[in-house]
């Protein structure tokens, strides 16, 4: 589904990604582990279409399209999602209107109808029940005073209202409680219900949002490139000894 | 081209207007109340000794009116084509198309070219409330013109005078005590454009005790042509009552147009103005108020979106007379292409005005290289138990919030547009008035689609 050939990105001529090479197939659930700096925003962001970044070299392909050569919205129309590490407040929009105009984009491109108010409504509900969101911040302004986890908790509200094919989610875990923590990961495992066509990128620091969603494969970003990859149990070895112990080896694919 | 002569800080009134004034005199032919006729007296000699203010008058830094006064334009008291039975079905149907407002009350006072149009016109009587056009007042409402009229308004520059010597009409609202008027009285004045026309609009608004209304002025132009438009309304709220003002300044792009709402306000009242500029070639508004009773109250709503070489300048003037009353400020600006905006807002707290709370805000997204705006507050306070804040800012469209929209799936153009209109709702949001609201708020957003379009070109 996704295919990663050895990028190489600058960001204000430093270079920050040297070389990732990555293949997440469909079904899957890819784990991107690393300590801060490491360039796994980056990566998600480059994936995303964020404009600022200087493409050095390297390919992004998904589902055979050349995703380099496409605009945010448009990988979005082909289903491609991030959750942010930091999502912006944007007082003025509601959550509802960014909400409906996504959708209605999407499903556009999708040679689906516009989804009426009442339709809309009803599924908007639906989905913020399973996230535990009460129902006046849909009116309110998009993540404007929301909490840190408020603002995490509406990014998975987001990916389950726009349903994507590809979710990337960038540290979705950092800043939230344990009960929070669980309800996120049951958003992510709603999706995970049906993987017939998807597949998931979860970035993280922790292992624990990884005892709730179990990642079939882990991989280290260590400056700037993926030094090492493995299963489920990668995670666990760098939670009990860090990231320095990956400096004095070679990648090491397990 | 009129010949003018420009002075240091003063450029003298032009032959043209001073020959205009005397053939109106003599068109009149004495037919004017004789307190009118002073205040003219006055005014003409106000006019001739002050004249227009250059650039070097520090209230007019940055608005160049040189080519407002260059230009002759005809006083519309002299022409006659708001008779023309086409002008008046061509402006009954722009009204009926008018994207704010039209179907917006029942109550409606339309002027063409200054003069009162009867047929386009519903000024609904009733007891508690007078509507009627200013000239007919003149001459039947003489005790609360004379109690009124030019009470409020000095004159502070030759725009002001010239004003008071070729007013043609406008409206009196009289709310009278103890009235709640819920429907709106909608106030049009349409520019003909058949001619290069200056016009001359004069309100006058008077709030009893314990009463309540809400006015929308609104100015539109039939023809893109350069007109000017140099208006006056002056306000008197009594005490306890409440009036809520809209301005539009919706005229053509080679329009001119200076205009200046000064208030009054009395012991707990409250006046809340909505002021939004989208069209014209000059625009300059002056805001004023006297809080000029304690617990009185006033809001200052303000929104500009121009584009193209559009030039708007908003000065606005608050002045507490008198201790524990409440001003509060909050002007927004969307500057577009090569426009150009200036905001200016004073505030002044007079000795013995304890207890004053003064806000004011005002905020400018550049939505392009070449938008300029010069924004200044000026506090002049002489009090010391006072509560003023006050804030600027300058920015344009924030590139993280335009990308998490973008990653949504939502088109760069569209994306922009609802950011636009997302910092249009924060000062939109204060409009209680709701059909009102949505008008513009719609209005914002096609105005933002419009600038886009051209950018695809
Ligand atoms: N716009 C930018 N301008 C300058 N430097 C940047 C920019 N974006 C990222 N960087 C730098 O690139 C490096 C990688 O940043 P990135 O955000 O990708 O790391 P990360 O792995 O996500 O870190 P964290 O775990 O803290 O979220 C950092 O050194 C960061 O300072
Ligand atoms: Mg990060």
């Amino acid at each position: 589904m996704l295919k990663i050939k050895d990028l190489v990105v600058k960001v204000e001529d430093k270079e920050i990604l040297k070389g990732v090479n990555l293949e997440v197939n469909t079904g899957e659930v890819h784990a991107i582990m690393g300590p801060n700096g490491s360039g796994k925003s980056t990566l998600a962001n480059v994936i995303a279409g964020k404009e600022g970044y200087e493409i050095v070299s390297g390919e992004i392909w998904y589902k055979d399209i050349n995703l380099l050569e496409l605009p945010p919205e448009e990988r979005a129309k082909l289903g491609i999602f991030l959750a942010f590490q930091y999502p912006v407040e944007i007082p003025g929009i509601s959550n509802a209107t960014l909400l409906k105009t996504a959708i209605n984009e999407i499903r556009k491109a999708r040679g689906e109808e516009e989804l009426d108010a009442m339709e809309f409504l009803s599924l908007m509900r639906e989905k913020m029940k399973l996230l535990e969101m009460t129902e006046e911040m849909l009116s309110r302004s998009v993540n404007a005073g929301f909490s840190g986890g408020e603002k995490k908790r509406n990014e998975i509200f987001q990916m389950l209202m726009l349903e994507p094919k590809l979710a990337v989610l960038d540290e979705t875990d950092s800043g939230l409680d344990i009960d929070a923590l669980k309800i996120v990961a049951n958003g992510v495992n709603l999706l995970r219900q049906d993987m017939s066509d998807r597949a998931i990128i979860v970035v993280t620091h922790y292992q624990r949002l990884l005892n709730y969603i179990i990642p079939d494969f882990v991989h280290v970003l260590y400056n700037g490139r993926i030094v090492k990859s493995g299963n489920k149990e990668l995670a666990l070895e760098l939670e009990a000894k860090g990231y320095d112990w990956l400096k004095s080896e070679d990648k090491v694919t397990v | 081209m009129a010949e003018i002569i420009i002075k240091k800080n003063k450029i003298d009134v032009s032959e043209w207007y001073l020959k205009n004034f005397e053939i109106l005199e003599q068109h009149n032919n004495g037919s004017i109340p004789d307190f009118i006729k002073t205040i003219k007296k006055i005014s003409l000699q106000k006019l001739i000794d002050i004249g227009f203010p250059t650039q070097k008058v520090e209230d007019w830094k940055y608005t160049n009116i040189i080519q407002i006064i260059e230009k002759n334009f005809k006083p519309s008291n002299l022409t006659e084509y708001w008779k023309n039975s086409e002008i008046i079905e061509k402006s009954k149907r722009a009204i009926e198309s008018d994207q704010i407002i039209s179907n917006l009350s029942s109550l409606q006072l339309v002027f063409i070219d200054g003069h009162f149009i009867e047929q386009l016109s519903n000024a609904q009587k009733s007891q508690n409330l007078e509507l009627l056009p200013l000239q007919k007042a003149l001459k039947e409402k003489t005790e609360i013109i004379q109690n009124h009229f030019n009470k409020y308004a000095q004159i502070e520059n030759g725009f002001n005078a010239l004003n008071n010597l070729f007013f043609s009409d406008g409206i009196l609202l009289n709310v009278k005590d103890n009235t709640i008027e819920d429907e709106p009285i909608v106030v049009i004045f349409i520019q003909s454009g058949e001619e290069e026309q200056i016009i001359n609009p004069r309100n006058l608004i008077v709030v009893g005790n314990n009463s309540k209304a809400r006015v929308i002025e609104t100015f539109i132009s039939l023809k893109n042509i350069p007109n000017f438009t140099n208006t006056i309304t002056e306000i008197f709220i009594s005490e306890n009552s409440f009036l809520e003002h809209f301005k539009f300044q919706n005229e053509s792009l080679s329009s001119y147009h200076i205009g200046k709402i000064q208030t009054q306000l009395e012991k707990n009242s409250n006046f809340t103005s909505h002021n939004f500029t989208f069209g014209g070639l000059i625009t300059r508004n002056d805001i004023n108020i006297v809080l000029d009773g304690e617990g009185a109250e006033s809001h200052f709503y303000g929104l500009y979106f121009v584009k193209d070489k559009q030039h708007v300048d908003n000065h606005t003037l608050v002045d507490h007379a008198k201790p524990h009353c409440l001003s509060n400020e909050f002007y927004k600006g969307i500057l577009a292409e090569n426009s150009r905006g200036v905001f200016n807002g004073k505030i002044i707290v007079r000795k013995g005005a304890q207890k004053t709370n003064a806000y004011q805000s005002n905020k400018n997204l550049l939505l392009s290289g070449n938008a300029k705006i010069d924004t200044k507050p000026q506090l002049e306070i002489f009090a010391d138990d006072v509560r003023c804040t006050h804030g600027a800012t300058v920015g344009q469209i924030d590139e993280d919030s335009l990308f998490y929209l973008r990653s949504r799936g939502i088109d760069e153009k569209n994306a922009r547009s609802l950011l636009v209109n997302a910092f249009a709702n924060e000062v939109l949001y204060n409009m209680t008035f709701e059909p009102l609201r949505n008008k513009v708020s719609d209005f914002v957003i096609e105005q933002m689609n419009q600038i886009l379009q051209k950018l695809d070109k």
